[in-house]
């Protein structure tokens, strides 16, 4: 789909300049120091400023150019993001190879496969990393729930 | 002589059982991502990371090396069978390999590619082991001023010279260096940006961020994506065998190749990417049929590949003799070194001569095994892109969290990844580059620290940066670079502004 303005440019501009518009003026709580004697603001209250200039000059010229949409692949982010934070969630309380099952079977969702060739590859990467990082690699890590 | 003694001295190292065992490793694993599309070298080596905790530093530097360059081999692969490169620097490959391979001469064109590749690496690896403690003897001439300049050209060439436009390369790179200032400053004690979060006072995680960049990101994108989920044609071992004609045709472009490849890779910011690059346009430029060019030439893969190869070697002359990564895979192993208390710069050489000779001579050994590794066994790798994307990713995700887990014993930089693995994604999206910003990750604090070090010496006075001829000459080539990437901005956008005008004449 084309669109009249370059909207990757201009969200992506906009993004970095308020990204550098926070830490320069975020930067302002250290001490900026002199050009001699830097404070530990004088570095980031400047690149701050670099960051917001540059950002401008990557947004300001997008607005006269034709793009595409923005694509977000939404569902394959948030499962994938998903299977990592259940991964630290679960990890101490239940040992290495519940929390790989389960993350590598969250991670699954958004692709089309059945159901026992998924719990299969599941069951095979849990070995995988059972057998790989706390025996193979001797890391201290727990392999079953505490609880049992 | 004493560069026979070194080498001597290296090949001891290099030879050393666990070293050969690790060293293999690398390769191994290298070629698997390289041939891989979907995940790259930088992914695999921050996976990687974790472990190197456990074994020695040199063990640990030549096996992340060889998994750097032996993804150089397998990123030919993925480019001749199925028109995607498996390395961004492999892409160049896939000009002439794909028609090769449409042809039926996908054979041949692995061929020429893996030998192609083992020259460029060779003289390479001859020009690093030449040159680089040269260059470390300069080094030791350098003062803060001239360490910050050469950080900066390095930063800008780095982004400003990548696939996409220069200002969104230097945005990327300047946020890199802000995120590389999250934790205590060095001189106040400070904790910067922590936001009251103790786990942050120690800054941004490394591996966190390059597993969050170029793994989280990657996975997301390649999920459904057509590229990850194509089949490849069978190769047989007897296909592979060149005519005559066609091996003659090759000779001359794989030195050019290697050539440029060598003195090119040695440059800050300079990757095997863009060697490949200009090495095609010079190939294609004394080539006395151009057309052929794009419908499968023979020399429009070999020379890209032997300057791929070589700038793979000569990335570490840089890197290694100063200190200063020229990209962002070059950073994350001198992230290791730091890791391992090893202080990367132009003492290196000469206080830790075991491990440079080591791997320079690991590097020669490693390059034959990928030729043994990858001609007889090229059906274990065609048969390789076989397998569903899916039946991976889940695969690195687990192992990116445990992996990240296992450096800390820490659940903190397992949720550090999954924020920076959506950071990685939206600015893939938005088509950002994310090595600048790995690079000036990896660089931010050291350029903070000596470009404190030059305004104390010369008392807040900036024109120490000028009176200095080496620094003064690094300013001048970083403005130059800096006006050129404006310049072909500018040019770029007032092009797409008379476009423009010209449909909404045409529709008005």
């Amino acid at each position: 789909m084309k669109t009249t303005r370059d909207i990757h440019d201009l969200v992506g501009g906009l993004l970095m300049a308020t990204t550098g518009l926070f830490f320069a003026l975020y930067g302002l709580n250290y001490t900026f120091g002199t050009s001699d004697r830097m404070g530990p603001g004088y570095f980031p209250v400047v690149l701050g400023w670099t960051l917001f200039i540059l950002g401008l000059l990557v947004a300001i010229p997008a607005w006269w150019r034709r793009g595409s949409a923005i694509q977000l692949q939404w569902s394959n982010l948030f499962w994938c993001v998903l299977s990592l934070l259940v991964f630290a969630l679960v990890l101490q309380p239940a040992g290495v190879v519940l929390a790989s099952f389960v993350t590598a079977l969250i991670s699954l969702v958004p692709s089309t496969m059945g159901l026992r060739k998924r719990l299969t590859v599941c069951a095979v990467i849990t070995l995988l990393t059972t057998l790989i990082f706390p025996i193979g690699l001797q890391m201290q890590l727990q392999i079953w729930p505490a609880f049992l | 002589m004493d560069l026979l003694g070194n080498l001597a001295l290296g090949l001891q190292v290099a030879v050393e059982p666990m070293n050969l065992l690790y060293c293999f490793f690398g390769v191994l694993l290298g070629t698997v991502v390289g041939v891989l599309p979907g995940i790259g070298a930088l992914a695999a080596i921050s996976m990687l990371l974790p472990l190197t905790y456990h074994i020695p530093p040199t063990t640990a530097i030549i096996m992340l090396a060889g998994v750097y360059y032996g993804a150089q081999y397998g990123g030919s692969t993925a480019s001749i069978l199925l028109n995607l490169p498996g390395t961004p620097s492999s892409a160049v490959t896939c000009l002439d390999g794909y028609p090769m391979a449409r042809k039926g001469k996908a054979g041949v064109a692995l061929f020429v590619t893996t030998i192609a590749s083992l020259l460029g690496a060779m003289s390479g690896v001859v020009l690093l082991t030449l040159f680089s403690p040269l260059i470390a003897e300069l080094g030791l001439k350098f003062g803060p001023a001239e360490f910050c300049s050469m950080m900066l050209l390095g930063l800008v060439a780095a982004s400003s010279m990548g696939m996409g436009s220069a200002s969104k390369g230097l945005c990327a790179m300047v946020l890199g260096l802000l995120m590389g200032l999250v934790g205590t400053d060095v001189n106040s004690g400070v904790a910067r940006f922590a936001f009251d979060v103790p786990e942050l006072t120690d800054g941004i995680n490394l591996v966190a961020l390059a597993m969050g960049l170029f793994g989280v990101a990657e996975v997301v994108r390649c999920i459904n994506s057509e590229d990850t989920n194509r089949q490849p044609e069978k190769v047989t071992l007897s296909s592979m065998v060149p005519t005559r004609d066609e091996f003659g045709a090759t000779v001359k472009p794989m030195v050019r190749g290697s050539a440029l490849g060598s003195a090119l890779g040695a440059l800050p910011g300079v990757g095997p990417s863009i060697a490949a690059f200009m090495s095609y346009a010079i190939e294609k430029r004394v080539a006395k049929d151009p057309g052929r060019f794009g419908q499968g030439a023979v020399e429009g893969i070999a020379a890209p590949e032997a300057a791929n190869n070589a700038a793979a070697q000569t990335a570490f002359v840089p890197s290694l003799s100063l200190g200063i990564p020229g990209d962002a895979v070059m950073a994350v192993m001198l992230g290791a070194l730091i890791i391992h208390g090893i202080q990367p710069g132009p003492m290196l050489i000469s206080e830790q001569p075991n491990l440079f000779w080591g791997l320079v001579v690991s590097f020669a050994i490693g390059n034959i095994m990928l030729v043994i590794l990858n001609l007889p066994t090229i059906g274990l790798w065609v048969a390789l892109l076989r397998i569903p994307f899916a039946w991976m990713y889940p695969a690195i995700l687990v192992f990116v969290a445990l992996g990240v887990y296992s450096i800390n014993n820490n659940t903190f930089d397992v949720y550090s990844v999954a924020a920076l693995g959506i950071m990685g994604y939206v600015l893939m999206v938005l088509r950002f580059e994310a090595a600048p910003l790995l690079l000036g990750y990896i660089l931010g604090p050291m350029l903070e620290e000596y470009l404190r070090r030059a305004m104390l010496i010369s008392r807040g006075d900036p024109m120490i940066f000028l009176q200095r001829p080496i620094s003064a000459t690094l300013l001048a080539l970083t403005l130059a670079l800096l006006l050129w990437a404006i310049g072909s901005t500018l040019r770029k956008s007032l092009r797409a502004k008379q476009e423009l005008d010209r449909l909404n004449a045409q529709t008005a």
